[in-house]
């Protein structure tokens, strides 16, 4: 007999790895369940916890406060005077009219994000480098263009091209692609189309007085809410929108998502349930047997409760293991086929730009032990109650 | 199959699959770093943008900025109150479909993962 064979918990792994041989059938729909259920949920975990980390990724860059205008309870065009209305309140340290919005194109049988480049706030240290693909930032006045990436291709446009967006006003005019965003920036800018802002004006048929929003920059963020009361004095019926509340959009929507992709999962997780009540309410008669023969030759209860503690760590930290790796290749090597768009939600025009996981070591440990503990402590009851049994009363009766 | 051979086998898959397992916070991590070399582009276009919100859902208006456009959408009554469909869907439709129908002929347009 060589040396390894002599160690205890090797002779206990072993033994244990026997048994699961014994009972392969079992082993192999407990494991299978466990392997499914753990799967899922680590890859909903994975995705929901990627898309929450990368909405925060941009979060330094948001103003302080949006300031829109509401009539009859929906948003509507905003004054540009009204910017010189919160101008001098105390904390505000800039405001600024933004003209954006959207166009629908039927080419492409969905919107496109039209957002206004202003002439005002242009040091050249704003000037897009980072973040094109292709070609270079806008010369304002120009009526010149910058698009995502996958809009260019879709529309079949090359640098130098022109496109006239549709628009109910005679003063837009067609605009001269020049450049493209990065691919990195793709879930960003998929489908916005950047211009001057008096071409944005005029895509989207606003006036020379007229805004989409007020973007408010605070001197210093905790004079918020203040600054947000005196803002909704002295514009009345003002839609306010803090930094804040924005990101935790984000943050609940996608954790409200993930609860109810896991609840449509309710059957598969029941269905583990149900295994984990079968190993629960008794040992079958030949685990029960087995156990008699065991103690029979020598074994003690607690013997019998480490070798069934082995047996279950075994199955269950293969299935655990197996699952948590298939669920983040799942995620972020193959996309989440299946899941993404029930997660994320879908458009026609889309960012193939993958996503960056959130997943650290505790995490990954926590999911792992909180799978991992119920589902061994659970093997523990039924060999517990076979092995206090006398193995003489067992064994006459099988 | 002999019972070394399952041994061997079921040992093999439980620490080739633990190893697998370290991997896992160890390659999210190098992601995240690569990520972080992105942070320059994506805070000079975030502040031409009207928020930082993803293009995952343009072609519902509403959904495009949900921070923004939310509170005012239709069946929204606050900030992150359950949005309609599409996203949130279950079964998300036919993009394919979509895609045809607005360029026929091709598949140029880039389609979900």
């Amino acid at each position: 007999m060589s040396k390894s064979h002599q160690n205890p918990t090797l002779l206990l792994l072993r033994f244990a790895v026997s048994g699961l041989k014994r009972r392969r059938a079992k082993a192999l729909a407990v494991g299978g369940g466990l392997f499914f259920a753990v799967a899922l949920l680590s890859a909903v975990l994975f995705l929901s916890d990627a898309l929450r980390a990368e909405s925060q990724r941009a979060e330094a860059a948001w103003p302080h406060l949006t300031v829109s205008s509401l009539k009859g309870g929906r948003p509507t065009a905003t004054s540009v005077h009204d910017a010189s209305k919160l101008r001098d309140i105390l904390a505000v340290g800039s405001v600024r009219p933004r003209v954006w919005g959207y166009v629908f194109l039927p080419a492409l049988q969905g919107n496109v994000t039209v957002v206004g480049v202003s002439s005002e706030p242009a040091p050249p240290e704003m000037a897009l480098r980072a973040s094109l693909g292709s070609g270079r930032d806008l010369v304002l006045g120009a009526h010149e263009m910058v698009t995502g990436k996958d809009l260019a291709t879709f529309l079949g446009l090359r640098a130098g091209d022109e496109l006239g967006l549709p628009s109910v006003s005679p003063k837009a005019k067609p605009l001269k692609l020049v450049g493209t965003f990065a691919s990195n920036v793709d879930l960003y800018t998929t489908d916005v189309v950047l211009m001057d802002e008096a071409d944005a004006r005029a895509v989207l048929g606003y006036a020379d007085d007229e805004a989409t929003d007020l973007a408010v920059t605070l001197t210093n963020e905790a004079e918020s809410a203040v600054v947000v009361k005196t803002v909704t004095e002295r514009l009345p019926g003002a839609r306010v929108i803090e930094r804040g509340s924005a990101t935790r959009a984000y943050v609940l929507a996608y954790g409200r998502r993930a609860g109810l992709v896991l609840a449509a999962c309710i059957p598969v997780i029941l269905a583990l349930l149900m295994i984990a009540w079968d190993r629960l309410s008794g040992a079958g008669p030949e685990e029960r047997r087995e156990i008699a023969v065991l103690k029979a030759v020598g074994f003690s209860t607690k013997d019998v409760l480490w070798l069934k503690l082995a047996e279950s760590l075994a199955t269950g930290v293969l299935a655990t293991a197996l699952g948590i790796v298939v669920g983040y290749v799942w995620v972020f090597a193959l996309g989440a086929p299946g899941l993404r768009a029930a997660l994320v939600g879908w458009s026609v025009l889309y960012p193939d730009a993958p996503l960056t996981p959130a997943v650290d070591a505790a995490e990954v440990l926590g999911l792992s032990l909180a799978i991992l503990g119920p589902f061994a402590l659970l093997s523990i009851v039924p060999a517990w109650r076979a092995a206090i049994v006398d193995p003489m009363d067992v064994l006459r009766s099988g | 199959m002999s019972k070394n051979t399952f041994e061997t086998a079921f040992i093999s898959a439980t620490l080739l699959s633990l190893a697998a397992l370290v991997l896992v916070p160890i390659h999210a991590n190098y992601m995240r770093v690569r990520r972080r070399a992105d942070a320059s582009a994506i805070a000079e276009i975030a502040t031409r943008l009207p928020s930082g919100d993803l293009a995952l859902s343009g072609g519902a208006r509403w959904l495009r900025f949900p921070s923004l456009e939310e509170p005012g959408a239709a069946f929204a009554d606050g900030p992150a109150v359950p949005d309609p469909d599409p996203a949130g869907g279950m079964m998300a439709p036919p993009r394919e479909l979509y895609n045809e129908r607005a360029n026929p002929g091709t598949h140029a347009v880039p389609t979900s993962k």
